[in-house]
């Protein structure tokens, strides 16, 4: 339970969808904007999910005016309610275009999964303002032209049983999310202008608004973040922080009443997400999310002087922003970082730096074994049969129905090194980096030496390691090594890497890549602030930039896996749920496969059929890699074969949704392959 | 009568269970009056003597008969029946035996005090002929106010396999390559009832409405299924994949007193308290089940006129095994009125009007998981946010023949509303309507059958009106009924929410996870369905029943939504079944029944499910004493 300002109300959605329809009228995009007749029908709400647009129509971005407006409105609502808060507005590429804080505001605020854990981060307090810009940025990152979710859905999507509060249910589907998107990676781009001056190594760096920037916390799961759409089109997300706690919405049967989530609602009003997209009609196996608690219906009207600014107020925050306030990136422009390109005949994007140049073109692996190695002509084949997969796909997150899956792609090699990026157009941005942690995770995991890495690194990283995982795994398996013999699929990792085992089965012991669920063994204990091997391995290179052990810190880390056993292997971490396979050439590992922005069966699909000979002949390339198999991994060393405690159980290694292809019928596509 | 009394006592041990009434006082050992050879006494009077058992009398022991003329004993000599062709029955008495046999001289019949004097008294385990233990001959009480004890222990074995669409364990499988979400489907099953029913009735049964009746019947449960994936039978996969249950429960247990007669003929009112059957129209569309109840019911007019008024306070069931539990709430209160009229419309059509009020307040309870760890109460699907449910039934059916076409009609309109649909993410206006048609006419040995259901489905999950129409909890006899694959089997809904498309003895596409533990849900796709049968009588013993179905979605809106595809079609497909009924001995003693059936997917199911023929094989063994 979110600790509330009125209790539990009962309401309803009816407010939300009544002002969203109102607030649809007056809404026209110069591209479009109202393309979506299906989804207003479907919904019986609004006409202005942009469905034509996919976010790189002219002029949507935020102007100063518009941060300015929702700032104003954020002001006056925390007012109404006879407090102080800190607000933050990002654009969709995290650009920090404000960091605003009221007189008399709290300044810090406190992690605190509420379920008594123990661990790094339960019971830190980091500053207000931090907390509000990774809320923000999950607002801006986790959304699209398709669907709009808000840190209320990502509380709903990380904890142990999905939905959180029930039980004998799996974890959520994005299970590890949360620790993504941190600034010690090397998806993320460091603004050079505010780091005052800290060193910051090989950190990918750029001025100007190329995107992604890094949030401070990772993902928020905490309510009180939001998107921001303009005409339609997602232009960025606003963040609110004031109550003290940074935390997660632990019971989702009741309805919270939180002012953090009024504040934000009230702050995005003429920014509102089109009815047609928010989360509570987006269903994933049946479930649908939960994007407030609250309508914009019950709400205090704002009134018509709102509260105006005071320059005084606005924050600075190091590696973030300046005490000004800035205009947003147009996204899919190269100024964003994320730049519109074409691949198989199909729209795609890059990621650029500031000169416009991709940061990651497609290169070859390096040797491995005689002449195993990836060539760059097949990681452009990888890329080509992903996006093409995903493309024919029907996406599980995204409305208007049947439009196709949207994706992130990452090619790596065995050591994690990036060989190649695409993504479709409109995939959610905190894809990029997670797809990446996905792949890095297959990749490490499924080495000859990840036993050896993961001994090593706990070793090195003193009490930032909880315990060895390697020597975890082999007491878990009886005698099992990591030692190369398993072709480890990210869902496969997930399934070990969760506070139960089985996944959600409440009260059985943890699995060997997590930690005991608090109440059940002394020591240090999961929660969503505390996944175990996971958060582990980056929790250095987190917290340093945070100030801790050294305030102000002294440098930023340009990788997150700060072990040295680590190498480069998870320069942004590892990711722990499903959408990644490692590759092969015959019985060696030469890479993996990430892929991340739908729904996690979409996601393992891409991944899985993308890598396959089905999915490469589709996508014109019959001539690269084995002629059954293509680059996936020998069969008989996939972790599904992992003999587990319990008789005749297996791990899974992908699931491949029901029906997946649009405009057919096709039933278990990945049978085989 | 210590004959009766052993029998009674190698009851209680035999059956093992329940009111052991050799105990009961009025029935004690040593106040039961002998019974025997008693000499049929020559040149008695011109008319049944009217005896009874005095109460003072019948406090003492043994028991004294009393002939009220003039208040002496009647002599302890049994009642003398002679069958022509059969030995003096050995006749297991009670009290009435003794009465005095009157001969009617003039008119060369036998008179007889009471019918159940009329036929051969068989021994305990004969069920066919007079039997104490089957209500045949009462077991006390005084004249007129017969006290009859009933009972019948009912084997019912069923053996079933089946191929469904199952998905692969989430978090973990049996299998090895399972890469996608659809795994194996083949199930087997076999389900053993034993039911028992014990009961005790006061009043001249069959030509008059009992005064009093008691009715226990246990039931006694045990379950067996067989899965090829983990997870399919209990949310934890590492449950593995067989799964053993047994469930004892009551499936009635009731009092039933008989409040006055109405006229001449046995026009009645009378109230049952307790759990009971009760179907609140012809073929179970609505509300057939057993549960807890208050029920007034009667007729009216020769008869020509029934009616119940009921409130039922549900139990819940227990899962595997469908039996009520003992005895948690199911939070959910069906209020039913109705009336039969005999002869509407047509000689020989008796048209049904009810009104079906239903609250069902589990939302105010806390999560209900079921015997599986399954969450059914919110179901798993949308937004999971627990409702009430406050809907009003309105009901005009018709069953009967006109001429010799066999017809049978049912209609329903349902109003009220959902205080959160999970689907459709808001409170609901409920607006539904169900209607069934089905006629039949024999020719000879052969019947033909043509049907025809609707339930109506929701166009707009989001638009605040729930137009998809749901039943309480329907058991519904028609189209095939238990024999056809759509009706016999729940289909998991897979990738729309952790629930089922339908559920077992049901038509309804509804989305309920299970139909007894899972709430109403009005935002469904609804159902057509076009029905054509042949049933033939080949032997007096062996009825042969053949069905055809074409099924279709009546909106496929509520599926586009859960399954997130915008891609659905109406077509579910063809719903193929044969069954037999064979009694062998031309009684409900020994019964075999045994179907089966298959869907043949359409574009809707293969979108759903994948084109893998579902089937259905089963056979049910009942005995019957």
């Amino acid at each position: 339970m979110i600790p509330t300002l009125l209790g539990n109300g009962s309401l309803s959605w009816k407010g939300i969808r009544a002002s969203i329809l109102a607030s649809a009228v007056v809404a026209s995009s110069g591209c479009g904007g109202g393309g979506g007749g299906n989804g207003g029908e479907q919904s019986g709400g609004s006409d202005s999910a942009n469905f034509s647009c996919d976010g790189t129509c002219a002029n949507q971005s935020l102007s100063t005016a518009d941060v300015t407006r929702v700032l104003r409105q954020a002001k006056t609502a925390t007012r109404q309610l006879g407090i102080a808060g800190t607000f933050v507005v990002v654009d969709r590429v995290g650009n920090v275009l404000a960091i605003y804080q009221m007189a008399g505001a709290p300044t810090s605020t406190t992690i605190n999964g509420q379920i008594a854990a123990q661990g790094i981060l339960e019971g830190l307090a980091v500053p207000v303002t931090i907390a509000a810009i990774s809320k923000a940025g999950t607002g801006a990152y986790l959304s699209s032209q398709g669907n709009a979710f808000s840190t209320r859905t990502a509380s709903q999507i990380v904890q142990e049983n999905f939905l959180p509060g029930q039980t004998d249910q799996p974890g959520g589907p994005l299970f590890g999310v949360q620790f993504s998107q941190l600034i010690c990676g090397d998806v993320t781009v460091l603004n050079p202008s505010f780091t005052r001056g800290i060193p910051f190594g090989s950190k990918p760096a750029a001025g100007g608004s190329i995107g992604p920037r890094p949030l401070p916390l990772g993902l928020s799961a905490d309510p009180g973040g939001l998107p921001l759409y303009k005409n339609g089109d997602l232009v960025g997300g606003i963040g609110v922080e004031f109550d003290g706690l940074y935390t997660v919405d632990r019971d989702v049967s009741d309805v919270d009443d939180l002012p953090e989530e009024r504040v934000a609602l009230a702050a995005s009003i003429g920014f509102e997400a089109p009815a047609e997209i928010v989360g509570d009609n987006i269903f994933v196996a049946g479930r649908s999310f939960r994007f407030a608690d609250l309508g914009y219906n019950d709400l205090q009207p704002l009134p018509a002087e709102l509260d105006a600014l005071d320059d005084t107020e606005l924050r600075g925050e190091t590696f973030y922003a300046d005490a000004v306030i800035r205009a947003g990136s147009q996204f899919g422009d190269p100024s964003s970082g994320v730049a519109k390109s074409a691949r198989a005949g199909a729209p795609a994007a890059i990621l650029v730096d500031g000169a416009g140049n991709s940061r990651f073109p497609s290169r070859a692996g390096p040797a491995v074994g005689k002449g195993a190695q990836l060539q760059a002509a097949e990681v452009e084949a990888l890329l080509d049969s992903g996006l093409l997969t995903a493309r024919r796909a029907r996406a599980g997150i995204r409305t208007p129905r049947d439009t196709p899956v949207r994706v992130s792609i990452w090619i790596v090699d065995h050591l994690g090194n990036p060989l190649g990026f695409t993504r479709s157009d409109d995939a959610p941005v905190f894809g990029i980096d997670v797809s990446l942690q996905k792949a890095r995770a297959s990749a490490l995991l499924s080495s000859a030496d990840a036993g050896a890495v993961l001994s090593q690194a706990a070793q090195q990283s003193g009490a930032f390691f909880s315990k060895n995982y390697a020597a975890e795994f082999s007491r878990f398996t009886q005698g099992l090594a990591l030692d190369g013999s398993i072709a480890f699929s990210d869902r496969s990792i997930g399934n070990l890497a969760r506070p139960f085992f089985l996944d959600g089965i409440n009260g059985t012991a943890n699995g060997p890549f997590s930690l005991p669920f608090p109440g059940s063994a002394a020591g240090r204990t999961w929660s969503p602030f505390n996944t175990g091997l996971q958060l582990d391995i980056v929790i250095a290179g987190l917290a340093q930039p945070l100030g801790i052990p050294v305030n102000p810190p002294q440098s930023v880390p340009d990788n997150c896996g700060t072990a040295p056993a680590f190498g480069r292997r998870v320069r942004n971490g590892i990711q722990i749920f499903a959408g990644a396979v490692p590759l092969y050439r015959g019985n060696v590992l030469i890479g993996a496969i990430g892929v991340s922005g739908d729904g996690i069966d979409q996601d393992d699909m891409v991944a899985f059929l993308g890598a396959s000979r089905k999915g490469l002949d589709f996508a014109g390339h019959p001539d690269v890699g084995d002629p059954l198999l293509g680059f996936n991994a020998p069969v008989a060393i996939r972790s599904d074969k992992v003999p587990l405690p319990g008789d005749d159980r297996s791990l899974r290694y992908v699931n491949c949704p029901e029906a997946p292809f649009s405009g057919s019928n096709e039933q278990n596509v990945c049978e085989g392959f | 009568m210590k004959q009766v009394v052993s029998i009674l006592l190698s009851g209680c041990v035999l059956l093992g269970a329940g009111p052991c009434w050799a105990e009961n006082e009025s029935l004690a050992p040593e106040q039961t009056v002998t019974v025997g050879e008693v000499p049929h006494e020559e040149g008695g009077e011109a008319e049944p003597i009217q005896a009874s058992v005095s109460e003072e009398s019948a406090a003492r022991s043994p028991v004294e008969v009393v002939d009220p003329r003039h208040g002496q004993p009647v002599p302890k000599e049994g009642f003398p029946r002679k069958i022509p062709g059969q030995n003096t029955p050995d006749f297991p008495g009670y009290v009435y035996e003794s009465i005095q046999k009157i001969e009617s001289s003039a008119s060369g019949f036998v008179a007889i005090p009471d019918r159940w004097r009329m036929f051969y008294a068989g021994k305990w385990f004969d069920p066919y002929n007079q039997n104490i233990l089957k209500a045949d001959i009462p077991v006390f009480g005084e004249p007129g106010h017969e006290w009859f004890f009933e009972t019948s222990i009912i084997s019912d074995s069923l053996v079933e396999n089946r191929n469904l669409p199952v998905p692969v364990g989430f978090a973990s499988t049996n299998k090895p390559n399972s890469n996608d979400t659809f795994g194996g489907g083949r199930q087997f099953m076999f389900v053993e009832n034993l039911i028992t029913s014990f009961a005790l009735i006061r009043g001249n049964t069959s030509f008059k409405p009992p005064e009093y009746e008691f009715r226990v019947v246990p039931i006694f449960n045990f379950n067996h299924v067989e899965a090829q994936e983990d997870g399919a039978l209990r949310a934890d996969p590492g449950s593995g994949n067989i799964r053993n249950d047994n469930f004892v429960g009551f499936q009635e247990l009731f009092a039933d007193v008989h409040l006055s007669n109405l006229s001449d003929r046995y026009d009645f009112v009378s109230s049952r308290l307790g759990i009971q059957q009760f179907n609140s129209d012809f073929r179970g569309f609505l509300f057939n089940d057993n549960q807890p109840g208050i029920r007034l019911f009667g007729n009216y007019d020769n008869n020509k006129l029934q009616f119940n008024v009921a409130w039922f306070s549900r139990l819940d069931k227990d899962t595997n095994s469908g039996v009520n539990t003992m005895f948690r709430d199911r939070y959910e209160d069906v209020f039913v009125a109705n009336v039969f009229q005999q002869d509407a419309l047509f000689v020989g059509h008796t048209v049904q009007m009810s009104v079906v009020h239903r609250e069902d307040q589990a939302g105010d309870q806390n999560f209900h998981y079921n015997e599986n760890n399954i969450l059914v109460r919110p179901a798993a699907i949308g937004d999971q946010r627990a409702k009430n449910i406050y809907s009003t039934y309105f009901g005009l059916a018709g069953d009967g023949h006109v001429g010799r076409v066999n017809t049978t009609t049912q209609f329903y309109y349902v109003t009220g509303s959902e205080s959160h649909n999970a689907i459709a993410n808001r409170r609901t206006s409920i607006q539904a309507a169900m209607f069934a048609q089905e006629f039949s006419y024999d020719i000879d040995w052969v019947r033909l059958r043509a049907s025809y259901f609707w339930s109506s489905g929701d166009k707009d999950p989001y638009d605040g009106r729930a137009q998809g129409f749901d039943s309480i909890i329907d058991s519904p006899n028609f189209a095939g009924g238990d024999l056809s694959f759509w009706q016999r089997q729940s289909i998991p809904l897979i990738g729309g929410g952790i629930t089922n498309l339908t559920n077992r003895n049901s038509l309804l596409p509804n989305f309920r996870p299970g139909k007894e533990e899972g709430q109403s849900n009005f935002v469904n796709p609804g159902l057509r369905l076009y029905n054509a049968g042949i049933d033939f009588e080949i032997l007096p013993e062996l009825r042969l029943i053949n069905n055809v179905s074409f099924l279709q979605f009546d909106q496929v809106g509520p599926l586009e939504v859960v399954r997130q595809d915008g891609s659905f079609g109406r077509n579910i497909g063809y719903d193929l079944s044969t069954g037999i009924l064979y009694r062998p001995f031309l009684n409900n003693n020994v019964q075999v029944r045994a179907g089966a059936s298959c869907l043949v997917p359409s574009g809707a199911t293969k979108n759903l499910f994948g084109d893998e023929l579902l089937y259905s094989l089963f056979t049910n063994l009942i005995l019957q004493y």
